[in-house]
């Protein structure tokens, strides 16, 4: 598989210019750029879904034409989207059967001999899954086991994964890394995309890295370094670690008591929470995800109703208050699913910039827009945040995820904010972006602000957390100082087994 | 057509991915623009009188017996021949003179009113499809309100009757609003019932001694009187109702599309999730909605009742329930789309009205063509594929309740 002088314009944007890409049988080549290089579109061209505007696709030395991603597939490329085209009410054998669906004797199904072969599949690559538990019940990390099935199951022999280890905890990550071996093993090629330059380092067998769409070379793990690969990412030096000073803590902002929130099957995620966050500080809440972290964030912004307990900011009882409330109490919210909340993604980058503040001055006057203020702060903001776009009038949903990912941040950090609450912030944003982001934060916590930071990222954890909380089942297990805490004992923490951390921890 | 992400999801799941993606072009200069707006509805026009003709054409009495015959070049001229003759009336009947012009005109408002209901509901997401029974409480608050200030002058009379009538309208409106904001009742369902509640309700009170017209056994209420009625054209059927209707589509326009209202509205639709989370209530929104919809399409039974149909009846509503979709789509939930959409139903309705007296073939040949033109609006691939017309950009202006098209 080969790809040879590829360009890809769209206005304004040249997406991707002259790429070349050799695929070699068997191995893992992952792709590094920026947010807004242009890895996706050069993985929607080579699965049919743009057309070039120049350059050819070569299969086994071949020149084809792909009209459409049906071409690709039949020529052996599969893909996994970021975000996955799953039905959520079908089975796992329906949905991976779905469009090429074995039938038989007068054209009837036979999801039998679909089924036989989705679990002879699923055993030899180690993609543990039960094919007939509806797909809307499974985890993220098994819904993408069922998209790389799905894929298999097209007799796929080149796999593009976009983003795959985004979502998953590092338990699946780990996981995801064993099947993507089972399958170089057994000869087929993976096209690996991830801003987690850990990862890539540990599961390529060459990287190619983009910028600006260009080409700036490939090289085997083996011959570079983290550091080494960022800085011909971003084309300049890049902090991998943070630089802050210590903390200098004031009054209480955010105080939570004995909260109580249910999730939607109706158990206790958040049950019996307190904490509370200072002017000055971060308070990092670690965890693995799903212990509760999103029914906290979204309890303390005013999205879902809580059931008992307090919610306080700044002395002002705010438990079941509205969004409004929360916003006008001087909350800012960076929201953990950017496009089912943070994003209208119809709507152009601009309006998105102002979702939350449109009807304050000065982007309107009453009940008046000012449609010149807010092309003024997009414009402002997509300079200062440096969001990757052709024009601010364009819809939100043509920007890539990092870009996508730095609108909300730039809306969220322009609002005057008392209490910064940041669900993942800097998921599926590279280290240029993350380092930017990063400082960002740091710099609204030395202007006196309060942040709740929840990531289940480890490192972003300890870069950022003046204190770190660690929460499991619903409850913070133990509140941590950054001066104390150490990766072992969080981690011990993080899976509940707090006398082990104790120990570790030496407190 | 930019297909919403849950559509493309749909069709890439059932194994038919999408031939291309949407991608965004640049702002295009207004007439670029306009055309590839009007592309659509206009191919849709078009192919609806096409098959209004072939109808014609078909139902032409000697058509069958040329056939017969093996005449088949006769056959056809005959048809084309009716068909032809048929659209010369409809279309001398709609704009012929100025008696044609006036008709249109009064045909017309009524059904931008009721199209701009829709439209408005629409853009916030709400799909109510109530306007039959939101015209009748509009008629029946303003026929009662009418001859209740029986005596003032019309120039606080008008005023005061229109007003009411608005407010009669939005206050059954806001039934189906408020059902979705409380309980989240679906509002295609609510309203549809809605409807009926109202018809039959209507039915009831038009045989109480509070709107029965006294000494008439038959349910009608009295005709309004003459002071509120709508100054009309001297010798012309056509009134004041044309620059109210038009001062409303303007004020619609700057709310959808100036206001933080309209923001909100767009937000919602688009995206509740969304508009909770940047503090939008989206409870108060649906009803906002409901009460400006419900209001309008009072408004259209204000303006019929002092206009033209000055008494309330049990059909007083006609089909406006259901021709409120349909303007709202052909005029693409703009508001200045739907008052081309609705002076073309209007012309159609005047002129058909010409064309059965002319021709003496029956009036409904335009539902006829009304839905071909509705069914191919929905369906714009199909226009699409059939007259090749290229993919619009992914402005979002196309999308059928969603999108912003400022
Ligand atoms: N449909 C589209 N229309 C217009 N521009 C687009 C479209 N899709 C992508 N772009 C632009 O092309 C560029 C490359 O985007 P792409 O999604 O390929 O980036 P990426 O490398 O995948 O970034 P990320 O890591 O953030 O996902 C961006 O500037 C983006 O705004
Ligand atoms: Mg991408």
């Amino acid at each position: 598989m080969e790809l040879r002088g590829i360009t890809k314009r769209f206005p304004g944007v040249v997406a991707n210019e002259d790429v070349d890409l050799l695929i070699r049988p068997g191995e893992v080549h992952a792709l590094l750029g920026e947010n807004g290089a242009g890895k996706t579109t050069l993985m929607n061209v080579l699965y049919g879904l743009y057309h070039p505007d120049e350059g050819q696709i070569l299969v086994s030395g071949k020149p084809v034409v792909f009209q459409s991603p049906s071409d690709a597939i039949a020529a052996g490329i599969g893909m996994v989207h970021q975000h996955f085209m799953l039905v959520p009410v079908f089975t796992v054998t329906d949905n991976v059967m779905l469009g090429v669906e074995p039938t038989g004797f007068l054209g009837f199904l036979e999801r039998r001999k679909a089924r036989a072969r989705l679990v002879e599949l699923s055993q030899r690559f180690g993609l543990t899954v039960n094919p007939d538990a509806e797909v809307e019940d499974l985890p993220v990390g098994v819904q993408q086991r069922v998209e790389i099935l799905k894929a298999l199951y097209r007799h796929a022999s080149l796999l593009i994964l976009d983003e795959p280890t985004a979502v998953l905890t590092p338990q699946e990550t780990e996981e995801l890394f064993g099947v993507i071996r089972s399958l170089t093993d057994a000869g087929t090629s993976i096209i690996f995309i991830s801003h987690k330059l850990k990862e890539v380092m540990a599961i390529a067998d060459r990287i190619t890295v983009l910028r600006r769409g260009r080409v700036v070379g490939t090289v085997a793990p083996a011959d570079t370094s983290e550091q080494q690969l960022a800085t011909m990412m971003v084309g300049r030096e890049v902090m991998l670690v943070v630089d802050k000073d210590p903390a200098e803590t004031g009054d209480v902002v955010l105080s939570v008591e004995d909260l109580v929130v249910r999730d939607e099957r109706g158990h206790n995620a958040v049950d019996g929470l307190s904490m509370e966050v200072r002017t000055g500080e971060i308070l990092a809440v670690a965890g693995v995800q799903g212990n509760g972290q999103t029914e906290l964030v979204e309890a303390v912004t005013g999205i879902r109703p809580v059931v008992s307990g307090t919610i306080q900011v700044e002395g002002q009882e705010l438990a079941n208050a509205s969004p409004r409330d929360y916003l006008d109490a001087g909350v800012a919210h960076v929201p953990e699913d950017r496009q089912k909340y943070g994003l209208v993604l119809g709507f152009p980058i601009e309006l998105n910039m102002v979702l939350n503040t449109f009807e304050k001055e000065p982007f309107s006057h009453g009940i008046v827009i000012d449609y010149d203020a807010i092309r003024e702060n997009a414009n402002a903001l997509i300079r200062q945040f440096d969001v990757r776009t052709s024009s601010p009038q364009a819809p939100a949903s043509t920007l890539s995820g990092g870009n996508q990912q730095k609108v909300i941040i730039a809306r969220e950090f322009s609002h005057g904010s008392k209490l910064l609450v940041a669900a993942q912030p800097t998921r599926g944003l590279d280290v240029g972006s993350m380092e930017y982001i990063h400082a960002q934060i740091v710099k609204k916590r030395d202007e006196g602000a309060a942040v709740l930071l929840v990531s289940t990222e480890l490192d972003e954890i300890m870069a950022l957390g003046d204190r770190i909380a660690v929460m499991y089942q619903g409850k913070i297990i133990g509140v941590l100082d950054r001066s104390e805490a150490t990766r072992e004992g969080i981690g011990l923490l993080m899976a509940g087994r707090t006398r082990e951390a104790a120990e570790v921890q030496g407190v | 057509m930019s297909e919403s992400p849950e559509q493309l999801q749909a069709e890439v799941a059932a194994g038919n991915p999408p031939q291309t993606v949407t991608e965004y072009r640049r702002e295009q200069s207004f007439p670029v623009r306009l055309l590839r707006d009007l592309a659509v509805p206009v191919l849709a026009l078009f192919t609806g009188l096409l098959v209004g003709a072939i109808i014609i054409g078909l139902s032409a009495p000697d058509f069958w017996d040329h056939l017969r015959h093996g005449e088949v070049l006769q056959a056809f001229g005959t048809g084309a021949s009716l068909a032809g003759n048929a659209y010369y009336w409809l279309f001398k009947s709609a704009f012929g003179s100025r008696q044609a012009w006036s008709e249109t005109g009064v045909q017309t408002v009524p059904l931008l009113f009721v199209g701009l209901s829709a439209a408005f509901s629409f853009r916030g997401g709400f799909f109510n499809i109530g306007a039959q029974g939101q015209f009748l409480f509009g008629a029946m608050t303003a026929v009662l309100m009418a001859n209740h200030f029986a005596g003032m002058p019309g120039i606080i009379h008008i005023p005061i009757v229109l007003v009411l009538g608005f407010i009669g309208g939005a206050v059954w409106g806001s039934i189906a609003g408020i059902l979705k904001a409380r309980t989240g009742a679906n509002e295609v369902i609510t309203t549809l019932m809605l409807n009926y509640v109202a018809i039959y309700l209507v039915n009831w009170l038009l045989i109480t001694p509070i709107f029965q017209r006294p000494g008439f056994p038959n349910p009608i209420t009295s005709e309004a009187v003459p002071s509120a009625l709508l100054p009309a054209l001297p010798g012309y059927r056509i009134h004041l109702g044309v620059l109210i209707v038009l001062a409303c589509a303007i004020i619609i326009w700057w709310i959808l599309f100036r206001t933080t209202i309209g923001f909100q509205l767009q937000t919602v639709g688009a995206n509740a999730a969304a508009a909770t989370y940047a503090g939008i209530s989206v409870a108060w929104t649906y009803i906002l909605i409901m009460v400006i919809a419900g209001g309008l399409a009072g408004m259209a039974g204000t303006t019929q009742l002092l206009t033209t149909q000055t008494s309330v009846i049990p059909d007083f509503a006609g089909s406006y329930g259901f021709d409120a979709i349909t303007v709202a789509i052909l005029g693409r939930l703009h508001p200045i789309g739907v008052i081309f959409a609705a002076f073309l139903l209007g012309s159609l309705r005047s002129g058909a009205i010409g064309m059965q007296s002319a021709t003496s073939l029956p009036y409904y040949i335009i539902i006829v063509i009304q839905a071909v033109i509705i069914a191919f609006m929905t369906s714009p691939h199909l226009i699409r594929q059939i007259f090749r017309v290229r993919q619009a950009a992914a402005t979002g202006s196309e999308s059928f309740s969603k999108g912003w098209a400022a």
